[in-house]
């Protein structure tokens, strides 16, 4: 996916504009809220889980180089061979010449977030390797030339209408077919592309250092098809997706689903090592990981940042915040968006292009309250505005929050869902009714001079819509 | 890049040297030595049916293989996939359904599975006994021993006990998706369809 994150504001007043966008984000980011909440509520432990989960990320990270040497010794002990590449270009290198040596027409892939962020599409295209995305979401976006707008529902910002009319167009499905239909047309064509693909193409959600095991989440089963029909296994991770221990699995597949879905455990978990064994009937002849750095080493070695590499994918964050809540995915220019976009984007690609993301934000706190692994992405965010004036990309604090406010404030919807979040937010930081927070660079200063009443619970708008 | 280049970034970026111990890693949730495996059954099969499989609870393996053949009669089946082990050889003795000529045109898979994860209504699947009957086909018929289940996924790490096989797969309920307008829908590129035949003596 190409970087224009530099048009934030303009890709954001566009969005909002967009009536289709409109609905099928509203109706996605409050279906996934609710879900979550309700599966998070009935697990009695979730909160030890997600201090455990979120203790073991950060060791790891810690010892990164360790888990990563361990990982690749036991991948390689299990006859993978192991490949690295410190960018986007490397990678796609890597797997191109991948390809040519193995004489592979065609790939079929499954998500994979990292792929998008190489382009690795584009890449093989170029080298005359077909590309067949295979996740249905995905799939929709391939035939549509359109871009992912969210980590778990890479499609949710297409309504039904625009599903059926490009599957009319591409696959000659009648216009008036129902999502079964269309889910039955799209089974059909992809399972030939399943059966006729060289390779299979795969992310990896976790990769276990002790076992060196890859493992896979998803529900619709094409990760199984992709991992083992093929005769050739590609995984493809960023560095930072290591854990230390195969025991440590459990509780991290607990706390994913129910924070992206909402479900109690995903329909498919595989867990791959290696290629198939001799003594097995099927699978793929040969295994290879591919570990790519992109950024991601300079993310480490920033003891602020580091935190956002702990990072599993699940979506909360996005679906969670008021401003993803109202553009969407896009907007962001790249991969990542919503509130993790917001501080990976930065860490990945520099502030340069990016310094608009974290301003997106009415700094609520929502992301960092659902978060399953405990990134306090909040304060991240302050410290990527915080650098955005130091290096003179933005001008002083206070014009920040204004200029943010300033167009926030211009944007009817944003405004409604900015006011309301921002009270969310002054009402925790407030007491016996007055805000005593300091830790916002704008309040701070408000507040060393006056007391500042905190506002009230619902506005006037809301009560005067109450009331009509 | 080559390997040491890529870890030698990496050091550098955590300030350690090539040969930096480490510390212990946190302690792991232990796991359950013992537990009520007729409690077990019954979590397995409320959790299988809220995730939309259907239990077939038989008490022989002699009653497991006539809830088979109806199985088979009642799905107009016209032919099926099978893994390759004892106990499928069993209960699929009194099939006359005949074997698929290739895997991807079989309407029926039928194999067993290595645990059953109680917490969830989870079938593990491992690729010991191949990949493609639990995958491939529309339908997929899991054969399981009340004495299979356990708790949840780490006791069945536990029991283990070996390497992993080069696949070991978790199944929860039917194949789903929800990407178009996050509309559940089922069958979208494994099974639609899950039935477990579960054997309460061995
Ligand atoms: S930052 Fe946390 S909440 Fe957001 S996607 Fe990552 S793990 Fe999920």
């Amino acid at each position: 996916m190409k970087v224009s994150s530099q048009n934030f504001k303009a890709n954001a007043r566009k969005a909002l504009k967009d009536q289709q966008l409109q609905t099928a984000l509203g109706r996605a980011t409050a279906q996934f809220v609710g879900k979550r909440k309700t599966a998070v509520a009935a697990l009695k432990n979730f909160e030890d889980l997600r201090d455990y989960c979120a203790v073991v990320k950060a060791h790891t990270l810690d010892y990164l180089d360790y888990y990563l040497e361990q990982l690749v010794d036991n991948v390689e002990r299990l006859g993978g061979e192991v490949h690295f590449a410190a960018d986007g270009n490397e990678a796609n290198r890597i797997v191109t010449e991948l390809a040519r040596a193995n004489n592979v027409k065609t790939v079929v892939k499954s998500k994979s977030m990292v792929s998008e962020e190489i382009q690795l599409n584009e890449a093989l295209e170029a080298a005359g390797v077909t590309p067949l995305e295979t996740d249905l979401g995905e799939y929709i976006l391939q035939l549509d030339h359109d871009a992912p707008s969210h980590i778990i529902g890479p499609a949710i910002h297409k309504t039904k209408e625009q599903v059926t009319k490009l599957f009319h167009d591409k696959l000659g499905t009648p216009l008036d077919a129902d999502i079964p239909t269309l889910t039955s047309a799209a089974r059909r064509v992809l399972r030939d592309g399943f059966l006729q693909a060289d390779m299979g193409i795969s992310g990896a959600n976790f990769a276990v250092a002790e076992t060196g095991t890859i493992a896979l989440v998803e529900n619709e089963g094409n990760i199984r098809l992709t991992t083992s029909l093929p005769r050739m296994h590609l995984a493809i991770m960023g560095l930072e997706k290591v854990i230390p221990r195969l025991h440590d699995l459990p509780a991290f597949l607990a706390i994913l689903p129910r924070s992206a879905t909402g479900q109690k455990a995903s329909s498919y978990v595989s867990l791959i090592s290696g290629a198939k064994r001799e003594d097995e009937p099927e699978g793929p002849e040969s295994f290879h990981l591919l570990i790519i750095d992109n950024g991601r080493s300079a993310v480490l070695a920033d003891p602020k940042l580091r935190a956002a590499l702990r990072c599993i994918r699940c979506g909360a964050c996005l679906n969670s915040c008021p401003v993803y809540q109202q553009v969407g995915g896009h907007a962001y220019g790249w991969v990542y968006s919503g509130p993790i976009g917001a501080v990976l984007d930065p860490g990945l690609l520099g502030l340069k292009d990016t310094f608009n993301l974290p301003q997106a934000s009415s700094l609520c706190g929502a992301c960092g309250e659902v978060c399953p692994v405990k990134i306090p992405l909040p304060e991240l965010l302050i410290e990527h505005r915080r650098r955005s004036v130091e290096r003179g990309l933005s001008a002083k604090t206070e014009k920040v929050a204004v200029g943010a406010f300033a167009f926030i404030a211009s944007q009817p919807v944003l405004w409604n869902a900015g006011t309301k979040m921002g009270r969310f937010a002054a009402q925790r930081l407030s007491k016996d009714g007055y805000l005593t927070g300091d830790w916002l660079p704008v309040l701070k200063q408000w507040l060393s001079e006056r007391d500042f009443p905190a506002p009230a619970k619902t506005s006037f708008r809301e009560r005067w819509e109450e009331l009509k | 890049m080559n390997k040491d280049d890529f870890l030698g970034r990496i050091r550098k970026a955590l300030h350690r040297e090539a040969i930096s111990p480490i510390e212990a890693p946190p302690a792991l949730l232990s796991p359950l030595t013992d537990w009520d495996n007729a409690a077990l059954v019954e979590q397995f099969c409320d959790e299988l049916t809220q995730v939309g499989a259907q239990v077939h609870r038989v008490a022989t393996v002699k009653e497991a293989r006539d809830k088979l053949v109806q199985l088979l009669v009642e799905s107009g089946a016209k032919s099926y996939i099978r893994s390759s082990d004892a106990l499928v050889d069993e209960v699929a003795e009194a099939v006359s359904l005949p074997l698929a000529q290739r895997p991807e045109q079989a309407d029926i898979g039928i194999s067993t599975v290595t645990f059953g994860i109680a917490n969830t209504g989870t079938l593990v699947l491992s690729s010991e006994v191949g990949r493609q009957a639990s995958l491939l086909p529309m339908t997929y018929i899991a054969l399981i021993y009340a004495e299979q289940i356990v708790p949840s996924m780490t006791e069945a790490l536990t029991l283990y006990q070996r390497e992993l096989p080069s696949a070991w797969v978790q199944a929860t309920g039917p194949s789903r998706t929800a990407d178009i307008e996050l509309t559940l829908t089922t069958g979208v590129h494994g099974p639609g369809v899950v039935k477990v035949i579960l054997i309460a003596k061995h």
